[in-house]
């Protein structure tokens, strides 16, 4: 038992999440998930991004668009699609039961 | 002025140092190179590319012409060194298969795993490899572990049968199989994406740099066919060398405590006493060799060959260790040095010690009788004549009882030496009375210096009444040498009397026959009659049948001591008159 492994599977399923959340409302560029990312102290660095944005385009739960942009090359847009949609849905009832379990865990660990 | 490269960069073309391009160039392979066997590689390398060509066209804001080192490092600052592309993956490219292995790629059931060889993933034959993919255990562990039953003894064989039995991992379902992944179309077509995508990378980047890499690759591929050949040598050295520097460290000490030993005997001129006895003075190797040798320079060089001899081993020990612990090799001229000396005191011991050996080959002793007055009992009491009473003050000291010492004594004066270690045997007499005898040996190149020096020896002896008391030492001109003279006295006791030996006596007994096989020092303390069979402490003289006349026939009333003292260098064959007898 690997304490980093352990470690790199619970950031990763909540970095999904985090993710899959950030796009619930808007479309988003990844500069801008990692704004919002980075707020939180999910990521600090971009390179972490673009693998896991490949890996939940190609589970079909995201899409993007191009967009050209004046700095650069063209940008890609992600947004949800609507199995992203469903899984985030689920993925939030997880999260709060998850959390719940956490909490209560946590707690009798605190009284003991 | 430094020489620039054009990159297209995700369709922007950019001017980049050529230190920084390669800095990026590197940057860029590592990460793609983490990325092994993902599905979406190419995809993720350009969006990487993408956002780099982004990240550097804001940097220089159509101010700066030219893409430098500090940009390039500023870029990887914000996207992270490699290993951070990996973080939102489960650990490492080689857990996530792992883990893939464990679970099926999509939680389905697992087929069962082989244990095959591993092909690649090898030393000797690919059975530890393969054991380790079966194991999910790093390899690495199980070959460390291995080298321990290889120690053991029966690890060579073990290894030997498993490299007959267990196949190797020749197809890709084969390899599968081994790391316990499905074999499925899907996983089949995975594990020759891996090995295709290697192979397109490569044609790709050999079209671009064709000359530079088709040379590179080319070598590499030779240093690969020779690394081949290497790998098992260069185990088999690692392994060699962790042996040699535990060798090296034992040899180390091994002769750093040889070098002290011999030293400090040596030097430490206290390690050889033989002063037990008298607590006076001391005879110290050299002074010993004195007396040993012809002269004290033959004793010098003697001592200093032998201890040459038993050092250089030694010194020989401690440089093999240095050798080994450090890997550096001594002077050449250390080593030769060392054996020609070894050589020559080889060479010197046997000449001294032939000559000295020679004084040795003929061995002669002399036996006279002595005064002995007939005790007015039944019993003569014996006992340590415990001084020396010759004016020089010397004294043999003793615990009653129980003798404290094990090693003679010996004292060297400037012209005489004196032994502790006369000895004293009792027989049956062949008549009716006690006798007493004195036995002396030694050695010389002939005979007659063997009889001269055994005459030279004197002794001592004292009775008072029915007491009699020797002395343990043995005294010898110095100029004689130590030509192992010795001194046994034998008493002879008739059947029907008895000895009784008091508590010093445990010093001289010297293998003293009796009925009951007691040791000397057990004898000691005890009244010992002399039976037909023998001396036995179980009778006492009245239960012995005597029909010999009574030692009451000799005056019993009349109290007699008699001392004998002796003269050194007494003419050759009359020992009788050193002999002075006072009667009071």
């Amino acid at each position: 038992m690997n304490v980093e492994n352990t470690k790199a599977q619970m950031r990763k399923g909540v970095l999904e999440y985090c993710i899959l959340s950030t796009l619930a409302q808007d479309e988003l560029y990844p500069s801008d998930i990692l704004a919002r990312l980075k707020e939180a102290k999910l990521i600090v660095v971009e390179g972490t991004l673009y693998p896991l944005l490949t890996r939940l385009k190609d589970a079909g739960l995201l899409t993007y668009r191009w967009e050209e942009s004046r700095s650069g090359p063209p940008r890609k847009y992600y947004k949800l699609t609507t199995v992203g949609d469903k899984f985030l849905n689920e993925l939030d009832q997880t999260w709060d039961e998850l959390s719940q379990a956490v909490k209560k865990t946590t707690r009798k660990n605190a009284q003991r | 002025m430094k020489k620039t490269l054009t990159a297209n960069i995700s369709g922007t073309v950019f001017h980049i140092e050529e230190d920084a391009y390669d800095r990026l160039h590197r940057y860029l392979n590592t990460i793609r190179g983490q990325f092994t066997g993902s599905d979406g590689r190419e995809e993720i390398m350009a969006d990487i590319e993408s956002r780099i060509a982004e990240l550097f066209t804001e940097r220089l804001d159509g101010r700066r012409q030219v893409v430098s080192m500090d940009d390039v490092e500023h870029i990887i600052g914000i996207m992270g060194q490699p290993e951070d592309y990996m973080m939102g993956e489960s650990g490492t490219a080689d857990e996530d298969r792992h883990q893939r292995a464990q679970s099926g790629p999509y939680g389905g059931p697992t087929a069962g795993k082989r244990f095959f060889r591993h092909p690649e993933d090898k030393w000797v034959g690919g059975v530890l490899g393969g054991l380790g993919a079966y194991l999910n255990i790093d390899p690495l562990i199980l070959r460390l572990v291995y080298l321990l039953f290889l120690f053991l003894g029966f690890g060579f064989l073990l290894y030997l049968i498993l490299w007959i039995v267990v196949p190797r991992a020749d197809s890709a379902a084969d390899m599968l199989r081994m790391r316990g992944e499905p074999v499925n179309v899907e996983n089949i077509k995975r594990m020759f994406n891996e090995g295709s995508e290697r192979f397109q990378q490569g044609a790709r980047n050999m079209a671009s740099e064709a000359e530079e890499l088709g040379k590179r690759w080319s070598q590499s591929g030779q240093q690969w066919g020779q690394g081949a050949g290497r790998d098992l040598e260069s185990g088999l050295k690692r392994l060699l060398n962790v042996v040699g520097r535990i060798f090296g460290v034992v040899f180390l000490v091994a002769g750093a405590v040889l070098i002290l030993v011999i030293l400090g005997a040596l030097i430490g001129g206290g390690t050889f006493t033989y002063d037990n006895l008298t607590g006076l003075g001391q005879a110290g190797l050299f002074e010993l060799g004195a007396v040993v040798f012809d002269s004290s320079s033959q004793a010098l060089w003697f001592i200093t060959s032998i201890a040459l001899l038993a050092i250089i081993p030694a010194i020989g020990l401690l440089i093999g260790g240095v050798r080994l612990v450090t890997d550096s090799r001594p002077p050449v001229w250390i080593p030769w040095t060392l054996t020609i000396a070894w050589v020559v005191a080889l060479f010197a011991a046997i000449v001294i010690g032939t000559r000295v050996g020679n004084d040795f080959s003929e061995e002669q002793s002399m036996v006279h009788e002595l005064d002995l007055v007939q005790p007015a009992g039944q019993t003569l009491y014996l006992d340590l004549h415990d001084m020396r009473g010759t004016g020089d003050g010397w004294e043999v000291k003793y615990k009653h009882g129980r003798v404290d010492w094990d090693m003679e004594g010996l004292r060297i004066t400037d012209d005489s030496i004196h032994g502790a270690w006369a000895r004293l045997d009792v027989v049956p007499s062949t008549d009716s009375l006690f006798h007493l005898q004195v036995e002396r040996e030694a050695n010389g190149r002939t005979e007659k210096m063997a009889l001269a020096r055994a005459s030279h020896t004197s002794f001592t002896y004292v009775q008072t009444d029915s007491l009699v008391r020797f002395s343990p030492w043995v005294d010898m001109p110095r100029a004689d040498k130590l030509r192992a003279q010795m001194v046994k006295f034998v008493l002879h006791v008739p059947v029907g009397r008895a000895v009784h030996f008091n508590g010093g006596m445990g010093l001289l007994l010297h293998d003293v026959d009796n009925v009951s096989n007691t040791l000397d020092e057990d004898m000691v303390g005890r009244t010992w009659t002399m039976t037909t069979n023998g001396l036995s402490d179980g009778v006492r003289p009245e239960d012995v049948p005597d029909d010999l006349p009574s030692p009451a026939a000799v005056d019993s009333a009349m109290q007699r001591t008699v001392v004998s003292t002796h003269v050194r260098r007494s003419p050759l064959p009359n020992v009788l008159t050193l002999l002075h007898c006072t009667w009071n």
